[in-house]
């Protein structure tokens, strides 16, 4: 019974595998056709796909629910915000960011160069405005913060990569330099992710024992006054930022581990 | 107006200690700004705005390129300030 649960699941996430590519490839022709002729800002037309985005996110996890490969739940989601505000979590794993994408209005995301050459994807990350990490990291806080202060929610994960240890976390200072040149609040979101599936280096055929259930937390956010108006040299703030962030996803992490 | 390597080197290490939080006693010459003073990129750029006063013009991506340690942005520096120094002649 094991063995057949574990093949059907393997099937399964090669099938949600190729739907993500064949899916991102739909959006961006269709997108395409419908927004190319159109009179409309560049701008807008990030906006619509965005939108497209979501709604085709919100089905992706719920099909791959369906197919029995994963469990979620998402707690305090009025807690995120409508625009311009940063999204910081952790990254346990490969479906992190279609998940939060589901769920997070207007959101833009900091992805992968080879996403941008891929050519399933390249298209709609190009449509959608994402950016990407293929630049220099001055232009990347640049490119970021702006986007933020035209009214976009950016998600970011801090560890630049997926989580690799369950208890520590190493966070890069792009996100709290992200957020101290543009001056937004700060909503951290805990992922939780049990089995751990799809992890760094873990090839997509090796499903987890069962399940993996996934627990999306959207904690209170970190106001930029907070943060901002003490008088610090930028690199400080930029250090003790990222201090911060790190203490609160670990101690929320750390926290559902005892529980 | 000239500078000496140890004169680029007390400047990088007030910058580093009084903007980057970084505890004087690892601040040496062989000290990697990566592994050993936990220097990103971004941190990167803003040495070089704050050594600017030393270099006159903007430093450049490829004035660092391989640099690694504390001793290569002193030589890197120098070496700026060396080359603004025979254009003003």
């Amino acid at each position: 019974m094991y063995l057949i649960d574990r093949v059907w699941r393997i099937a399964a996430t090669g099938f949600s595998f190729a739907l993500f590519g064949v899916g991102s490839l739909l959006i961006a022709i269709v997108m395409t056709l419908i927004l190319f002729p159109l009179p409309i800002s560049f701008q807008v037309k990030g906006r619509w796909t965005r939108v497209v985005i979501r709604r085709a996110t919100w089905f992706y996890i719920r099909i791959m629910k369906g197919l029995g490969l994963l469990t979620f739940d998402f707690h305090d989601l009025d807690r995120l915000p409508t625009g311009g505000a940063l999204i910081v979590a952790n990254h346990p794993s490969l479906l992190d960011a279609v998940f939060l994408m589901s769920v997070v209005p207007n959101c833009l995301c900091i992805v992968k160069e080879a996403m941008t050459k891929n050519p399933f994807t390249f298209a709609t990350v190009s449509l959608a405005g994402y950016i990407s990490n293929g630049q220099a990291g001055e232009e990347l806080v640049n490119d970021a913060a702006s986007a933020l202060k035209r009214g976009q929610n950016l998600m970011i994960f801090p560890e630049g990569t997926r989580t690799t240890s369950s208890d520590q976390l190493a966070l890069q200072r792009g996100a709290a330099n992200i957020a101290l040149s543009a001056g937004c609040s700060i909503v951290p979101v805990v992922i939780e992710c049990f089995p751990p599936t799809l992890r760094k280096n873990e090839p997509w055929y090796s499903v987890p024992e069962k399940p993996a259930a996934f627990r999306f937390r959207v904690l209170e956010s970190i106001r930029q006054d907070s943060y901002l108006s003490s008088g610090l040299p930028n690199r400080k703030l930029a250090r003790n930022l990222t201090q911060t962030l790190h203490d609160t996803l670990l101690l929320e992490l750390q926290r559902a581990d005892s529980c | 107006m000239s500078y000496t390597k140890e004169q680029i080197f007390e400047r990088i290490n007030d910058v580093l200690q009084d903007q980057f939080e970084i505890a004087p006693e690892k601040i040496t010459l062989g000290a990697d700004l990566r592994d050993d003073l936990d220097i990103d990129s971004i941190d990167a750029v803003d040495l070089m705005i704050e050594l600017k006063p030393l270099t006159k013009r903007k430093m450049l991506l490829e004035d660092f390129n391989d640099v690694k340690t504390i001793e290569h942005v002193v030589d890197a520096v120098y070496d700026v300030v060396m080359e603004e120094q025979k254009k003003s002649q």
